[in-house]
């Protein structure tokens, strides 16, 4: 099981997990709840260039198309295969199996702009979004 | 779909208690899913369904001028149903734009019961009220009653144990005054999934037992809750267009695809406006279409071919059934026919795809 405490969080609903330079993007469970059934994913090209809070992937579910924005700027190093072959991955494991993409992080102050769990579930909870 | 007014069914509770996902739709609040859009999907296209329908509205016309006045505002035959049968005729105002669609069950001894959308309830029963010169009883009995619809091939066998009428010869598209549950229920064969099934409106007291006690029993059979998001992909496969998305004021019946509905035999408003727009040929029409390039295709999206706009989607989804990208648009009749290809843009791409036949879905007799 990951450790949701060593996550940080975007008001736009995106998981960001540091591993040494890289950083692993996702959505949160609440996001997947909210999308509904995750029915189609389109992942990033590795190597491209991502902003922070631009947009960097897209997800569709039954309903409607999402944006996935990059928590941090960098470039896209790693993009999650499984997901694109099977987007339930998104609802049914959002924090392990259901990933996106990975960035090597530019800088690595942008991290302490977001937010921890308890900030996110706060967050959520005020229904500020 | 947003609305600050929000008005709850009968079944709003027992939505609560299974933790279904409410939206606001129309000023209903209505759950979207329970668990998951495509387990409800498939649920009703393998087994069974059960949807709040009380969002419907319903209005009871009567009186010995009934039908006069019926034939005058509705574009369809109202003739074509027998006492216990059911009409699906479009609403049209004068320049033949499309107000509303609407069930019309004869009920017998000059009574109609009129099922039309939520969403138009209010404008439907002040056009038909200020149009009734026939004098017409018209009543709104749109709070008293709720509604519960059973869709899939299982139904039958889940309702017959609460039915004291024989709903094995019931035929599609007829209806029966009977007892459902110990409750009066205006029970239909119809539906809006493509499947099988049944709709009832019951008082509105008596929803939230009929709903329980049909759940339960139907458990058995793999009957299970299912909510607006799987009613929307059902009906989209099913080729019925949604009024307010695939049809407005700002289309005849042509446009819709729904000349059948059209009884140009008799007199009804708009069909001189209709009659003129079929001798100058229309300009566009509703037709199906499925993606070959990987893409869902959405509401408004446009529709382009040799980088001309030809057109915009109305409605888009992921089929589950399919395993496709279906959708419907509005191009020009010249542009519609089958195997003929456009693209839609979509996330600012040209995505390929191919006319087809609707309904996208058909079921297996």
């Amino acid at each position: 099981m990951v450790d949701l405490d060593k996550l940080r969080f975007t008001k736009t609903h995106e998981w960001l997990r540091v591993e040494g330079n890289t950083g692993y993007v996702g959505i949160t469970d609440h996001a997947q709840k909210e999308i509904t059934d995750v029915v189609f994913v389109e992942l990033p090209k590795i190597g491209k260039e991502v902003a922070k809070a631009g947009e960097a992937a897209v997800v569709e579910s039954v309903k409607a198309a999402f944006s996935i924005y990059a928590p941090v700027s960098g470039k896209v190093v790693k993009a999650n295969d499984a997901v694109e072959k099977d987007p339930s991955l998104v609802n049914k494991s959002p924090y392990e199996e259901g990933w996106f993409f990975a960035i090597e992080i530019k800088d690595k102050s942008e991290i302490d702009s977001l937010m921890t769990q308890k900030d996110y579930l706060e967050f959520i909870k005020t229904g500020a979004h | 779909m947003i609305s600050t007014e929000e008005r709850k069914t009968p079944l709003y509770e027992a939505h609560k208690s299974l933790n279904a996902k409410i939206v606001n739709f129309h000023g209903w609040l209505l759950p979207i899913q329970y668990t998951s859009i495509i387990e409800e999907h498939d649920a009703t296209r393998t087994k069974a369904g059960l949807f709040d329908i009380s969002h419907l509205g319903k209005l009871e016309v009567s009186g010995r001028s009934a039908k006069q006045f019926l034939q005058k505002i509705f574009t369809n035959n109202i003739e074509k149903a027998a006492s216990g049968g059911i009409v699906y005729s479009p609403l049209c105002n004068e320049n033949g734009g499309t107000l509303d669609d609407a069930f019309i069950y004869n009920a017998g001894k000059d009574r109609y019961i009129l099922i039309v959308n939520a969403s138009t309830f209010e404008k439907d029963l002040a056009w038909i009220r200020s149009h009734n010169t026939e004098q017409a009883d018209i009543k709104d009995i749109n709070d008293s009653l709720g509604g519960i619809a059973i869709q899939g091939p299982a139904s039958q066998q889940i309702l017959s144990h609460f039915c004291k009428a024989y709903i094995d010869e019931l035929k599609h598209r007829h209806f029966v005054e009977t007892e459902v549950d110990g409750s009066y229920a205006l029970l239909s064969r119809s539906g809006y999934t493509g499947e099988d099934g049944f709709e009832m409106f019951i008082p509105a007291g008596k929803c939230i037992k009929v709903w329980n006690d049909i759940l339960a029993s139907g458990k058995g059979y793999g009957l299970v809750p299912a909510g607006l998001g799987a009613r929307d992909t059902l009906r989209l496969e099913a080729g019925c267009p949604l009024y307010g998305v695939d049809t407005d004021e700002s289309k005849t019946p042509l446009e819709s695809g729904l000349e059948r509905t059209l009884d140009l035999s008799k007199d009804f408003i708009g069909k001189k406006a209709i009659l003129e727009r079929k001798a100058k040929g229309i300009k566009e029409t509703l037709t199906g279409f499925k993606m070959m390039d990987k893409a869902i295709p959405r509401t408004g999206y446009i529709v382009e071919r040799d980088g001309k706009n030809i057109g915009i989607v109305t409605s888009g989804t992921y089929s589950p059934t399919l395993k496709e990208n279906i959708g419907f648009a509005y191009v020009a009749p010249e542009n519609s026919k089958i195997g003929g290809t456009f693209d839609v843009i979509i996330h600012g791409e040209k995505k390929k795809a191919v006319v087809v036949d609707t309904p996208f879905y058909r079921r297996k007799k």
